[in-house]
């Protein structure tokens, strides 16, 4: 017969009532909690009876003790005075139980627990929610700003579904910190008017649905994009979560002073998750980087005899496609210049992908030009515009950038390709890749 | 913060205070207040033990020694005086409702306003009581 059992639970710390009710409930069906860790909750085997619980807040307690400090061995001794049992602390909770029928609350106070609790969530809770939050705000910026940086790791990537995955996060824990000041406000008019602390708002429909979302978004694109990167980055996340964890209860059984544990938890916390994330990034770039399908068909070659040439072009995703190439024309007599010629070309089936790829194309050549350079729209191909970016400098060069219905072509040539060459080249890539 | 929180003092307070008049532990402070109060007021250990830490912070009572797990509090000079003013406040209180509900002939009290340094809090007290 199983003599011990671990549940989930999914209750929040401050809703105190309930997970008292909770492990009543548990009692009179044979179990008796003996460890409580937040999301997890260890039961031992006894006899089905009426157990008594109390949950009770010490903002002074750290995560980090384990087992009661001296202080708080007082407070237990009390208890036990009152026929209180100790079972366990975890974070800022300390949990006990009484079999007595009527035992003397541990609390007498609603004012004086509201208290407790409040500075309880102010210390650890709501610091990590917002935090979070900040987290979120910098991952968002960090994302928007590579839009204009390298569209086609964000449009043919992860970016498109790593937006609203934040965006879906940042709802959840903007969600939960809402829930928690109405239920401090409401609470603390019920304790003003002789009454206790109020049940929260439920939120698990918003909740939920989020996690449902971005489950559905990674999963999405993990099958779509077959991106063992993010494979890793999830694996890596993961893997950290459980290192830091053990951190912490390696830390909960030794006898270091709070400040020390917090120090050695903080490095330890940074440096071993810095130094996988390193090895497992650098294991997955090498090994299994993939940038989408190399598509040489789709390549526009000058004329191969006279030139060297670089390209490539990734074909990674069914809506999304860059090709870039660079062409050194090698000089035939000694007058002649090196003539140097690159293009970039970013193809979406959407509208508003293009507009963006155009607009951080240009936005692109106006911060790495200095100033003096200007864009002028010098001559419509068809139905393609053509803008042009001269900058007057020793070292000339032209940029152009070619609008068209599903494209963006961009192109970087040294200057000594004509206006009428380079009407000829845009047709011909144009024509070639058949946009 | 705690001087606001211990504007006025709770029951529970009081009868805290009240008791660390003497040396006292937590476990004799909650039996001889069921026991004053003949089971009117009960002290919860929890609650004991945040308000005890709560006066240790605000410099009420003073930890006077520690013996195994049992620590003793004794009540400070600042302290007595929160406690004072209390008891000032109760009786203005009382004498206040005497005035309107116990005498027949409500004598008319003179009051004059006394302002406690400590506290920063203007009690009104009543004179010729």
């Amino acid at each position: 017969m199983k003599m011990t059992k671990l549940t989930y639970t999914n209750r929040l710390a401050y809703d105190y009532k309930n997970i008292e009710n909770m492990l009543e409930k548990m009692s009179l069906k044979g179990w008796k909690c003996i460890k409580f860790g937040g999301v997890c909750i260890h039961y031992e085997k006894i006899e089905p009876q009426a157990l008594k619980y109390s949950v009770f807040f010490i903002p002074s307690l750290s995560q980090f003790d384990g087992t009661p400090l001296e202080k708080q061995e007082t407070l237990i001794s009390m208890c036990e005075e009152t026929g209180w049992e100790y079972i366990c602390q975890w974070g800022k909770m300390m949990i006990f139980c009484s079999s007595e029928e009527n035992p003397t609350p541990i609390e007498t106070d609603e004012n004086v627990k509201l208290e407790s609790i409040h500075k309880s969530m102010k210390k650890e809770y709501l610091p990590t929610l917002i935090g979070m939050i900040f987290l979120l705000v910098i991952s968002m910026y960090a994302t928007y700003k590579n839009i204009y940086i390298r569209p086609e790791e964000f449009f043919g990537g992860f970016g498109i579904f790593h937006m609203p995955m934040i965006g879906l996060l940042g709802i959840t824990q903007i969600t939960l910190i809402i829930q928690y000041m109405l239920w401090y406000k409401s609470s603390k008019k019920s304790v003003e008017h002789g009454g206790s602390c109020t049940k929260p708002i439920k939120v698990s429909f918003i909740i939920n649905t989020c996690v449902v979302l971005i489950f559905a978004l990674y999963m999405t694109y993990l099958f779509q994009s077959g991106d063992k990167l993010l494979l890793f980055s999830v694996f890596s996340a993961l893997l950290n979560l459980v290192i830091i964890f053990t951190v912490i209860n390696w830390l909960r059984k030794k006898d270091f002073d709070t400040n020390l544990k917090r120090i050695i938890y903080f490095g330890l916390s940074i440096i071993i998750p810095s130094i996988m994330s390193i090895t497992i990034f650098n294991l997955a770039y090498f090994n299994f980087i993939d940038f989408g399908n190399f598509n040489e068909s789709r390549l526009f070659y000058l004329d191969k005899s006279s030139i060297e040439y670089e390209e490539n072009c990734y074909d990674n995703g069914k809506t999304f496609l860059m090709e870039w190439g660079k062409y050194n024309v090698k000089p035939t007599t000694i007058q002649e210049e090196y003539r140097e010629f690159s293009y970039s070309l970013y193809k979406s089936d959407y509208n508003f992908v293009n507009e963006i790829v155009l607009n951080s194309t240009l936005e692109l050549y106006d911060y790495e030009l200095e100033q003096g350079a200007y864009w002028d729209k010098i001559f419509e191909i068809e139905d393609f515009s053509v803008w042009e970016k001269y900058k007057f400098h020793e070292n000339l060069f032209h940029s152009f950038v070619v609008q068209t219905d599903k494209s963006i072509l961009s192109i970087s040539s040294s200057p000594i390709f004509s206006n009428v060459e380079i009407e000829l080249i845009i047709k011909m890539i144009l024509q070639e890749l058949s946009i | 913060m705690a001087r606001e929180k211990f504007r006025t003092l709770t029951e529970q307070m009081f009868y805290i205070l009240l008791l660390l008049k003497n040396e006292c532990c937590g476990t004799d402070i909650m039996k001889k207040v069921e026991e004053i109060t003949k089971g009117r007021i009960k002290i919860g250990a929890g609650t004991l033990y945040a308000l005890l830490e709560d006066f240790e912070k605000a410099e009420y009572i003073r930890e006077t020694k520690i013996e195994g797990r049992k620590r003793s509090y004794i009540i400070t000079e600042k302290g007595t005086d929160a406690l004072i003013r209390e008891k000032k406040r109760l009786e203005i209180l009382l004498c206040d409702f005497s005035v309107y509900f116990s005498a027949e002939e409500p004598e008319i009290l003179q009051v004059e306003e006394v302002e406690y340094e400590n506290d920063e809090i203007n009690l009104h007290k009543p004179i010729g009581i």
